[in-house]
């Protein structure tokens, strides 16, 4: 069966008839790779057989790919002709892209030159040739690109909601074409847009769907941000780059350490002042690194007059998350000298009434994108990033935290207790 | 003028308490610092704020700072508005939107600042008044003039709540308002108390109002230049 006509169907409709597809588990992926192989057989180039190979291995996955190597070493691949050894290409799939890198050095920083450009991530042209770029006439026109390249819903696809599906993100996470300073669309505003948010800021031209050298900078900032260096951290986004950004956003982000400790250091306060006013101001003290203190705020405020009438001046948000960043020091930004938070009500003389603040605080790795934190979103939380959207990814509370007060400032009165 | 005094004008200046404000402690330092020119004012509020930022007093001290800034410089193009204060959740008075008032909480009526919204909730981290700064530095020219308010100033409450539906607010907001004329005038008309929280409450009754007016009016008081304050005719 020509392998376009696999690509297309449903892969819960693949046949399962063919010999190879007995042989593994997963029928869905492996026949696909399998047949590829087998076509291995066929009048091809030495470089087209190594990116049929390289398309190949990205298709099936690591853990699949020795799968199948076992199952060609058992004969299954009716002729299998390749530049690499079924068992070099099998040391190739202890981490992605070690197929790429064991073919690089058996045929030579990939017959193309010192300033290799094969694998991805460095120079001008960083397109992995598909079968069709790379002229596969050998196989007689039965493989296109289309049949050999990665698609959406292969099981190598993108995790977090703002990436998955987007056909040039998951190309550059296939290892199938790069993101780069030239090119312009929505794939690069989303990532544009995660870089904003992951706070590599882009101050001239923002988030413009643009790849300019300002996107390209706060990309390398990301890239050494996250320890990718070499090739992987030249401004340039393909598989490494694509699989951290996603990570951050994903369902594949790590989880905080159960260890994370988040405490409060008390500068100030709390102070209960007459007429209502309040005031507490505290720094941040945390084990965690590289992620985020959350803090979930839930306000309560009830004003009267002093005829018992009620007063509505004083409007706060109900609910809302804030945000403050933890770098790898454990420093906590934004700050004022030593204080990170600072919670205040506001002298309403001449009223009588309660209010409360309660608060729960998290640590996390990234802020939720759907939960679109915005600095000054939130009028209470001030300058912090903030949001009236629960965010998913809180996890377990890891402090708790209260303030309150009744307040009388009718007559003669003038009282404000804790409360 | 040397830093310390500078400095010394820009602590003495209000912050954001509708309750306490104080108008003439930010006409005295406009018109004091506004000769120095752009730069020297911007570097004594940076010098002034790295001392704040340390103290426990910072939130007042950003909010007496960005106030000051919204008097002493003056947008470029008359398009541009100051950037929005993100010190907190201002009180808003219904009939003083703060979409009207482009220097909001901020109200210059006359040459005369009133802070029209008396204070904020906050639970999280008021804007580094740096950035305030930075705003004005790129995109302000100095205030090419002096403040010179009015000889009598008492009736601009009068004024800015004219045609509002004040009804709909608490009706506290024309005794705020009066309570910072008040202090404004208080070097030649000082009244007892006007700190106090029952002082307010007197002010709400208009006849006791009607009687500041008066007794104000009668000393025939004026604006001096010179002094940067009010005086008596007499």
């Amino acid at each position: 069966m020509p392998l376009q006509n696999l690509q297309t169907k449903p892969q819960n409709q693949l046949n399962n008839s063919d010999a190879s597809d007995e042989r593994v588990e997963n029928p869905a992926t492996i026949p696909y790779g399998a047949r590829a192989m087998a076509l291995l057989g066929g009048n091809v180039s030495p470089i087209q057989r190594r990116n049929i190979v390289q398309q190949v291995a990205r298709t099936v996955g690591n853990r699949q790919v020795q799968r199948l190597l076992s199952s060609i070493k058992s004969g299954g691949t009716g002729g299998l002709k390749m530049g690499v050894s079924p068992e070099e290409l099998g040391q190739a799939t202890v981490g992605y892209g070690g197929v790429s890198q064991a073919l690089e050095r058996e045929e030579g920083a990939c017959g193309c030159g010192a300033s290799c450009n094969c694998s991805g991530e460095k120079g001008e042209d960083t397109t992995i040739p598909t079968l069709e770029s790379a002229g596969v006439e050998g196989l007689g026109g039965i493989v296109s690109s289309a049949t050999i390249e990665r698609t959406i819903g292969d099981g190598h696809d993108l995790a977090s909601p703002r990436f998955s599906g987007d056909p040039q993100l998951e190309a550059a996470f296939d290892n199938e074409r790069m993101v780069r300073q030239g090119q312009n669309g929505e794939h690069v505003r989303k990532i544009q847009q995660a870089l904003v948010d992951l706070g590599f800021q882009l101050p001239q031209f923002g988030v413009d769907g643009d790849f300019g050298r300002e996107t390209k900078r706060a990309v390398k900032s990301f890239q050494r941000n996250s320890q990718l260096l070499g090739r992987d951290g030249d401004g340039v986004i393909g598989p490494v780059t694509m699989e951290n950004m996603d990570n951050r956003f994903g369902a594949a982000a790590p989880a905080p350490a159960p260890n994370v400790t988040v405490t409060e250091n008390v500068t100030d306060g709390p102070h209960h002042l007459p007429a209502g006013e309040f005031l507490w101001q505290i720094g941040w003290n945390t084990t965690g690194r590289n992620g985020f203190i959350v803090q979930e705020i839930n306000n309560v405020y009830n004003a009267q007059n002093c005829n018992g009438s009620a007063n509505n001046q004083v409007v706060q948000t109900p609910r809302y998350w804030e945000a403050w960043r933890v770098n790898a020091a454990g420093q906590v930004t934004p700050n004022l000298g030593a204080v990170n938070d600072i919670w205040s009500r506001v002298r309403r003389p001449g009223l009588k009434g309660n209010w409360t603040m309660n608060a729960n605080v998290f640590f996390v790795n990234n802020l939720e994108p759907a939960a679109n934190f915005t600095a000054g979103g939130v009028r209470d939380a001030g300058d912090l990033q903030a949001t009236t959207t629960q965010p998913g990814n809180l996890g377990t509370s890891l402090l708790t935290r209260h303030a309150g007060g009744i307040w009388d400032n009718c007559g003669e009165n003038d009282t404000h207790d804790p409360a | 003028m040397d830093e310390k005094t500078a400095l010394g004008l820009i602590s003495r200046c209000s912050k954001w308490d509708g309750y306490t404000f104080d108008p003439l402690s930010h006409i005295q330092a406009v018109n004091l610092l506004q000769p120095l020119g752009k730069e020297q004012v911007l570097a004594s509020l940076r010098a002034f704020w790295q001392k704040a930022e340390a103290s426990n007093n910072r939130l007042d001290d950003s909010t007496r700072m960005v106030l000051l800034l919204r008097l002493l410089f003056v947008p470029k193009s008359p398009n541009q508005n100051f950037p929005t204060i993100r010190t907190g959740n201002p009180v808003v008075y219904p009939s003083l939107p703060e979409k009207e008032f482009p220097l909001f909480p901020l109200a210059l009526v006359e040459a005369v600042p009133l802070l029209i919204s008396p204070g904020f909730s906050l639970g999280g981290l008021p804007e580094n008044p740096l950035n305030q700064i930075d705003f004005c530095e790129h995109n302000c020219v100095i205030r090419p003039a002096p403040l010179s308010p009015p000889d009598n100033p008492l009736p601009l409450a009068e004024k800015l709540l004219q045609n509002r539906s004040v009804n709909k607010d608490s009706q506290d907001l024309p005794a705020i308002l009066q309570a910072q004329l008040l202090r404004l005038v208080s070097s030649v008309y000082p009244v007892a108390g006007e700190n106090d929280f029952g002082f307010f409450s007197s002010l709400q009754k208009p006849a006791i109002w009607q009687k500041h007016v008066q007794a104000f009016s009668d000393l025939k008081a004026h604006w001096s230049s010179t002094q940067n304050d009010y005086q008596a005719s007499v």
